[in-house]
């Protein structure tokens, strides 16, 4: 939780970090330009919006890049559990990395880093407000039965952790996206915060069950 | 166990994939076995029974292949059989009824199974409907219609050695099992169209989280309907197949394929939650459900049993699917 007191929001911006909304987000990132000519990370947290919520193909329509992201992630995380699928998933994986905003951000140093972290927080509260909100991630057996809250928030820790800690580990890119794995991690537990259990349960069965980490693949640099 | 795991060719296929391909040779050794005792000395150990198994597997494998898309999205279409009959039926009436070509035939087959996915796609995307109801109402549309094309009476396509008899190629031609070849190439499009393509991913997105996939500004509404139209697509594939093995077609029938489908399907691997889908595991699957229902009747028990037994398999492969999920990272 060190890095965390690191990556404390900048107070002026906590409004435009809570926000989910992107036509209010671009709002209130165009009062705080205004308020904050001086601020360096502008252009940055320009560039995350654009790069977030504009599609290259149609302007006009709004799409979630990370929050689409986040869902394939977790596609590629599930689909990757055999040796046969996990260099491809791995491959995707860093492809998937590439667009979300870390490039941009490297130019900025450690503040572009916190930037960062705090986009993939905004996104992550998208992402598991939509998993608690979506009637169809709580069901089960085909889409008849409901699921109950505690069987909800074990899916929710277990969606978490597989995008954080999960995906990190079973790619071998556990340092390479710190922002995103301890964001969604800090967001999870900001929204369930007395779920340390469900998420070390995870980790344990991990730690115990099929390996995950393919060792002998070299990490390539960003 | 944990050794056995992490074997590099079981790693390479994937554990569940290779217990089921050990299932399959332990049920074959278990009917070459029991058959003989149970049915008066009769032999499982034929080419004729492999032939048998496999006239099943081809059309219920284009079904399963089928309702592995709709249970992707975390959905369900419980009136595949029922499609299937129907398309058999209504082209298989337009063929001897009025006297059109095979080729145009074999395509209102396809185009009858694709409606009925639209219909089902439909309902469940953008209207709201639950897939099972909208899938339940479809089973008696399917069968109504059926039995309203065909006046109430069965439909037997034309025989081997008959005129217009080419299509039974599909399923056998000599000795070649053409059928086989053919729903592998299937499968194989199936799962590039799954694994390979943006069509695929998304289905498979949407059943993981369709709120979070339709917010980051992606169409669910149409990709899931896409799902039940490749379902119903494959369904009317299926028809062809099964006429192509078993010539005569009965209106009002067809809802046993369905458990045997989706056991199937869930067997190998999908999930029923949606998310994961699995092509290789639905082929696999199919071959056990395909062996059972061969095995069964060679070893002398009548069909009623085979729908116990499948019942059975149903209940064992969702409960194995449930416990799995709640044991697996």
């Amino acid at each position: 939780m060190e890095e965390n007191r690191a990556w404390q929001v900048p107070g002026a911006w906590s409004s435009y970090y809570s926000e989910t909304d992107p036509e209010r987000r671009m709002e209130i990132l165009c009062a705080g330009s205004e308020e904050n000519p001086s601020d360096k990370l502008v252009p940055l947290r320009h560039a995350l919006w654009e790069l977030r919520y504009s599609d290259p193909q149609d302007p006009k329509h709004r799409v979630d890049q990370f929050l689409w992201q986040f869902v394939n992630i977790l596609c590629v995380y599930r689909m990757s559990g055999s040796r046969f699928f996990q260099k491809k998933g791995e491959k995707e994986i860093r492809q998937i990395m590439e667009t979300m905003g870390f490039s941009e951000a490297a130019g900025f140093g450690a503040e572009g880093e916190r930037e960062l972290y705090w986009e993939f927080r905004n996104a992550a509260r998208r992402y598991f407000t939509a998993c608690l909100n979506d009637k169809s991630y709580r069901k089960k057996y085909f889409g008849i039965a409901a699921m109950k809250q505690d069987e909800t928030d074990k899916k929710l820790a277990g969606d978490a952790w597989k995008l954080s800690e999960g995906a990190a580990e079973r790619f071998n890119l556990t340092d390479e996206i710190k922002p995103f794995t301890q964001a969604v991690r800090d967001e999870f537990f900001s929204i369930v915060p007395d779920a340390s259990g469900l998420w070390e349960g995870y980790a344990e069965k991990n730690e115990s069950g099929v390996s995950t980490v393919h060792s002998g693949v070299k990490q390539k640099g960003r | 166990m944990k050794k056995f795991k992490n074997l590099k060719f079981v790693r390479a296929i994937g554990f569940n994939r290779v217990v089921l391909i050990c299932v399959i040779f332990l049920l074959y050794l278990l009917f070459a076995v029991l058959t003989p005792v149970l049915h008066g000395g009769a032999s499982f150990v034929k080419v004729e029974r492999i032939f048998s198994a496999m006239n099943y597997a081809y059309f219920l494998g284009f079904l399963a292949l089928g309702v592995t898309f709709v249970i992707s999205t975390g959905g369900i279409d419980f009136s595949i059989g029922p499609v299937m009959f129907a398309s058999a039926l209504i082209s298989g009436y337009c063929l001897t009824q009025y006297h059109a070509p095979l080729w145009l035939c074999l395509i209102i087959s396809l185009i009858v199974g694709s409606l009925f996915g639209l219909l089902n796609g439909y309902f469940v995307a953008y209207r709201f409907l639950p897939s099972f109801v909208t899938s339940l109402a479809s089973i008696e549309i399917a069968k109504g219609i059926g039995s309203v094309f065909t006046k109430t009476q069965s439909v037997t396509w034309p025989t081997a050695g008959s005129e217009n008899s080419w299509y039974k190629n599909l399923v056998r031609a000599g000795n070649v099992p053409t059928g086989l070849i053919l729903l592998i190439i299937a499968a194989v499009i199936c799962g590039i169209v799954l694994n390979k393509t943006k069509a695929g991913r998304y289905m498979l997105c949407i059943g993981s989280n369709k709120e979070a996939v339709r917010l980051s500004g992606v169409n669910t509404k149409k990709w899931e309907m896409i799902a039940y139209v490749i379902c119903g697509l494959l369904a009317g594939c299926a028809a062809i197949f099964y006429v192509g093995a078993y010539t005569t077609v009965q209106p009002g029938l067809g809802d046993n394929f369905n458990n045997d489908a989706i056991a199937a399907c869930v067997m190998g691997g999908t999930s029923m939650a949606g998310g994961v889908a699995s092509i290789l595991g639905t082929v696999i699957g199919t071959m056990i459900m395909s062996l059972m229902q061969e095995g069964i009747l060679a070893m002398g028990f009548t069909i009623s049993y085979q729908y116990v037994i499948s019942g059975i398999i149903v209940l064992i492969a969702v409960t194995a699917d449930t416990l799995s999920r709640k044991r697996k990272v």
